[in-house]
């Protein structure tokens, strides 16, 4: 498991994306699905996740908004930009690649080793 | 509960700097953190054991505490070359006004051309100058907020306060200008010497009228 959440971590920015991709969203939604898209095997900590929504937001990928919540804590919603669909769109193809090189690198060709 | 983890986050967040962001990223936190504490409660989870499950599920906040403190440096370089560029236009700007007086005493002495051509002359040259000041001063890049703390507010408003008042200097001294240069003209062409002064105390009206003109805007 310790490989598998290294590697996730390092594409939360990706992940995020993709789930703004279709509609604005906020931390624990967005947790939550990642969390039901991967049948409880795999939780984002809050620490991460918020870390990762600031550099999104820092190079204009996502922007953000406050909701109007009348009780209780103001939840933050973010929505993805064009600048983000677009990088979304180039994220995707740079992991077909780096999929493909990995596998080649570790089953060296063979995948039935 | 809603208290508990406020307090929880403050403890946190306790070396984080006391800006508007850091308040408003415990403020984001908050409510994600009540949200996943009611989920866990009412799948069946204990109150004191979902408050936990939520706390320990927050992680390393030393990264995002190091992110608070970051902060964008004011762009030294470029406000050295805009600094340079203002000084040279208030520096042609105040030549003019002089050159304006010169070319006035030319015209009338050396030149021996009608007293209102010359006068024209100046007020064209003033008009100009001024108008370069007022260019410098409204064209000069706002203070932008390098972070979000009460000290950059400060700066900002203050900021915004001054262009205000440059502005308002600017359009003063046009008015003066005008009234000095009406003062001469009427008062050599329809020799009116003993009431012409009046003038100046309509210009001191006016230049109260101004100032309250930008306090009642600013409201």
């Amino acid at each position: 498991m310790s490989i598998t959440s290294d590697i996730i971590r390092g594409h939360t920015e990706t992940i995020i994306l993709s789930h703004l991709v279709d509609n604005d969203s906020y931390g624990y939604e967005i947790n939550k699905a990642i969390q039901q898209k991967t049948d409880n095997q795999y939780e984002l900590k809050e620490a991460t996740l918020y870390s990762a929504f600031r550099r999104l937001e820092q190079a204009t990928l996502i922007t953000s908004y406050w909701g109007n919540q009348t009780t209780g804590a103001r939840r933050r919603y973010y929505s993805i930009t064009t600048l983000g669909r677009s990088a979304f769109k180039q994220y995707k193809v740079d992991w077909e690649d780096a999929k493909q090189l990995i596998d080649k690198l570790i089953y060296g060709g063979n995948k039935d080793v | 509960m809603y208290e508990k983890f406020r307090q929880r986050l403050d403890e946190l967040f306790e070396n984080a700097p006391t800006t508007n962001r850091s308040r408003e990223l415990k403020e984001e936190l908050l409510a994600n953190l009540m949200d996943k504490h009611n989920d866990l409660i009412s799948s069946g989870i204990k109150e004191e054991e979902a408050f936990n499950i939520t706390i320990s599920g927050i992680g390393d906040t030393d990264e995002l505490i190091r992110e608070l403190k970051e902060k964008n440096v004011f762009d030294y370089g470029q406000s050295v070359i805009d600094r340079k560029k203002s000084a040279l236009v208030l520096s042609i700007s105040i030549g003019l006004y002089i050159m304006s007086v010169v070319i006035l005493i030319m015209c009338t002495e050396v030149l021996n051309i009608n007293e209102n051509i010359a006068v024209c002359l100046m007020l064209t040259i003033d008009a100009v100058a001024t108008c370069l000041i007022i260019y410098n001063a409204v064209s000069r890049p706002k203070y932008l907020k390098a972070d979000d703390t009460i000290v950059e507010e400060f700066k900002e408003w203050k900021s915004s306060n001054t262009t205000e008042k440059n502005m308002i200097k600017s359009i003063k001294s046009i008015m003066w200008l005008v009234i000095t240069a009406l003062y001469f003209l009427l008062s050599f062409t329809l020799y009116i010497w003993a009431f012409s002064w009046i003038i100046f105390i309509i210009g001191a009206a006016i230049d109260r009228i101004i100032t309250l003109a930008f306090q009642l805007r600013k409201k």
